[in-house]
């Protein structure tokens, strides 16, 4: 499989507009791994994010947090994590979705070293601020992989730049307050001047919106920021854990594949990528 | 500002909150230079919360330990019945200077939701408190005390639905809510600044013992004793204290007896990430926080603040656990002794303090008796 960023960067080349499903590892699921990303990849989707279990994801809202605490249930543990990277990389691009106690098993050095080995190609950690991000930026290269970095409402230009200049694989664009699958009422500031900030900063980066996405409507709004695709988390783990089947997931892949087609904006999709990380 | 003490706390946090946590820190670093924070602060202290508290002898306690003399800080006896008031007063205050109207805490045994709700009525915010279903079952009058100030109490039903979930749940709303809602954290945990902030607010309570001890008996305590939930009541009593030739325990609850973990993060867990910060944290070899036990709601937390992760680590304060039976004692020592009904949480530093007073005659013991035990008296009787 080719590195997550190298991925993104050719499809988005190629003028597509990126999709990143989220999966979160489940012992119950391992068997199924292959089966459900190659109906994604079909319907447009370009890379998989997977998330590791956590007993404590803050940033996660209900639909994500009640299924973490489902899979420690079923037993999920770090063999089945490697295990679904493993599946999940013979069919897309893996970043692995951690967050940081996990990480920090055995010392932080062998769990990024397994990732690495299982096929993931970047790490995003959503506890991980630019702050604390650096020194695990460092580490995570030591083992060829990426680590992502977030954008946030309420960012000042200087942070934009800051972030932009250390991201790695994509940027991540969290599209309003809250957390996954829910937002609160207050209205985020602005996005679109922060995404031309990161633009001017780091022209060949991939900048991605997560956060609320979860049909053709949410697509479209984050393509009109500016964004060059979408992740999508919540709404996809409400179909699967539904039992909903394939249909409905090729579907949402689709629609928000469609976002930039049905916006009024484009971007230049020809451009001559002269930073390529790594 | 330093964020870290040693190689603890840091802001391990969503870049959601970051904005946040900077214009929290900059609001405090210009309010504790301000004479007129300072002097409000100080007045609702004495005004409103009822300090400074009495550091009493607790000569029938003392004889029970056949040692040392035991003396009593006595927070109990604060508006409220708990230190808790300490922080939720200042970081109220703190709050409205950002302009933010909205107050939003997390609770186990109900104390610090009490506080945040008296504070919450007093300078006129909306007040939500975030409490464990089952915190809410085993700490009935203080919701109901919460409800009556006015404070929403909000169940949380997810994972061990207790303190940390509660926790969990509060930071969820803080991304949710930054622009209008302070999160004002109840103990000496979460992101940098919140434990050096709270502990700035809970230190009143040793420089008080400090003063009261030089006036009671020529000089500090030979032994500083305080429960250890999230540490806030224990930072506020050792901060003082650290350039002090006094020795300093922190008391964590062990739990039932044999159980393997209790809710004793530093004498049973190991250093990990919970809750924005880095510090020790009872977990599976996977990473997964353990489900705690104990029958304090208010020491029922998985981790710890930073600050004590590195007082243990340098060895300048030591750490022990005290089982549920032996701080049950403990309870009916203080109330039987000297009339005066501890928390729960507080029972487990007085059982401490009285074994450690025989192999030391001579000396000046002083616990923190960080609340009263009036929200624990349905659990007893029953
Ligand atoms: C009376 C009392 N003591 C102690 C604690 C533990 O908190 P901390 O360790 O922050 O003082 C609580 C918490 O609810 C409490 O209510």
């Amino acid at each position: 499989m080719i590195p997550l960023a190298q991925g993104l960067r050719q499809a988005r080349d190629r003028g597509e507009f990126l999709v990143v499903p989220y999966l979160l590892a489940d012992r119950r699921r391992t068997p199924t791994v292959r089966h459900r990303l190659g109906i994604l990849r079909e319907a447009g989707a370009h890379a998989v994010e997977v998330g590791i279990p956590f007993s404590d994801p803050i940033a996660d809202g209900p639909i994500l947090a009640e299924a973490a605490a489902r899979s420690l249930e079923h037993g999920t543990g770090w063999k089945d994590v490697l295990a679904t990277v493993q599946a999940a990389a013979t069919v897309l691009p893996v970043a692995v979705m951690s967050y940081v106690n996990p990480l920090l098993r055995d010392g932080a050095g062998r769990p990024l070293e397994e990732l690495a080995e299982a096929g993931a190609s970047a790490l995003i950690v959503p506890d991980l601020a630019e702050d604390e991000a650096r020194a695990w930026s460092d580490r995570a290269r030591s083992h060829r992989i990426d680590l992502v970095r977030f954008l946030a409402p309420g960012a000042d230009p200087d942070r934009a730049r800051t972030v932009a200049r250390s991201a790695r694989g994509f940027l991540y664009l969290v599209s309003r307050y809250g957390i996954t699958g829910r937002g609160g009422s207050n209205p985020a500031p602005p996005l679109k001047p922060l995404v031309e900030t990161v633009r001017h900063t780091a022209p060949d980066l991939p900048i991605l919106a997560g956060f609320g996405i979860r049909d053709a409507t949410t697509a479209r709004e984050a393509a009109r920021l500016g964004v060059d695709g979408v992740i999508v988390g919540s709404a996809l783990e409400e179909i699967w854990s539904n039992g909903d089947g394939d249909d409905p997931a090729r579907k949402l892949v689709r629609a928000l594949a469609s976002g930039r087609s049905q916006s009024a904006f484009t971007r230049n999709p020809t451009r001559n990528p002269t930073r390529m990380p790594q | 500002m330093p964020s870290r003490f040693g190689r603890f706390g840091g802001a391990y946090v969503p870049e959601t909150l970051v904005p946040a946590l900077r214009e929290l820190e900059r609001a405090w670093g210009s309010a504790r230079r301000d004479p007129k924070f300072r002097a409000e602060l100080s007045d609702r202290l004495r005004t409103y919360a009822g300090r400074p508290t009495p550091l009493y002898r607790a000569p029938r306690l003392t004889l029970r330990g056949k040692g040392a003399e035991i003396w009593l800080k006595r927070e109990d006896l604060l508006h409220g019945g708990a230190h808790k008031i300490n922080n939720a007063i200042g970081q109220a205050v703190l709050a409205r200077r950002m302009g933010k109207p909205r107050l939003i805490a997390e609770t186990g045994a109900g104390q610090h939701g009490v506080a945040t709700a008296m504070v919450g009525a007093a300078l006129g915010f909306e007040t939500i408190v975030y409490m464990g279903e089952r915190d809410i079952a085993r700490q009935r009058p203080n919701v109901l005390r919460m409800r009556l100030l006015g404070a929403r109490v909000v169940p949380v039903t997810t994972g061990s639905r207790t303190l940390k979930d509660a926790i969990n749940a509060a930071l969820r709303d803080w991304t949710e809510n930054l622009p209008t809602t302070h999160y004002l954290i109840g103990s000496v945990v979460g992101p940098h600044p919140f434990p050096t902030i709270v502990a700035a607010f809970q230190s009143v309570i040793g420089r008080e013992i400090l003063r009261q001890s030089r006036a009671a008996w020529g000089g500090p305590p030979d032994l500083a004793v305080a429960c250890v939930g999230g540490g806030s009541n224990a930072i506020g009593t050792f901060h003082p204290l650290l350039g002090q030739p006094t020795e300093l325990l922190g008391i964590e609850a062990g739990g039932p007896a044999g159980h393997a973990t209790g809710a004793a993060s530093l004498t049973r867990g190991t250093p990990g990430v919970l809750h924005g910060s880095y510090s020790y944290l009872l977990q599976d070899p996977d990473g997964q926080v353990l489900e705690t036990a104990s029958l304090s709601a208010g020491l029922d937390y998985p981790a710890v603040g930073p600050e004590h992760a590195e007082l243990k680590e340098s060895g300048r304060a030591r750490y022990r656990a005290v089982h549920d039976e032996e701080a049950l004692r403990a309870f009916h020592w203080l109330a039987e002794d000297e009339g005066i009904l501890p928390a729960l949480e507080s029972a487990h530093a007085v059982y401490a303090a009285v074994r450690e007073a025989r192999r030391r005659r001579g000396q000046h013991i002083v616990v923190t008796l960080s609340g009263r035990g009036d929200k624990d008296l349905e659990g007893l009787s029953a």
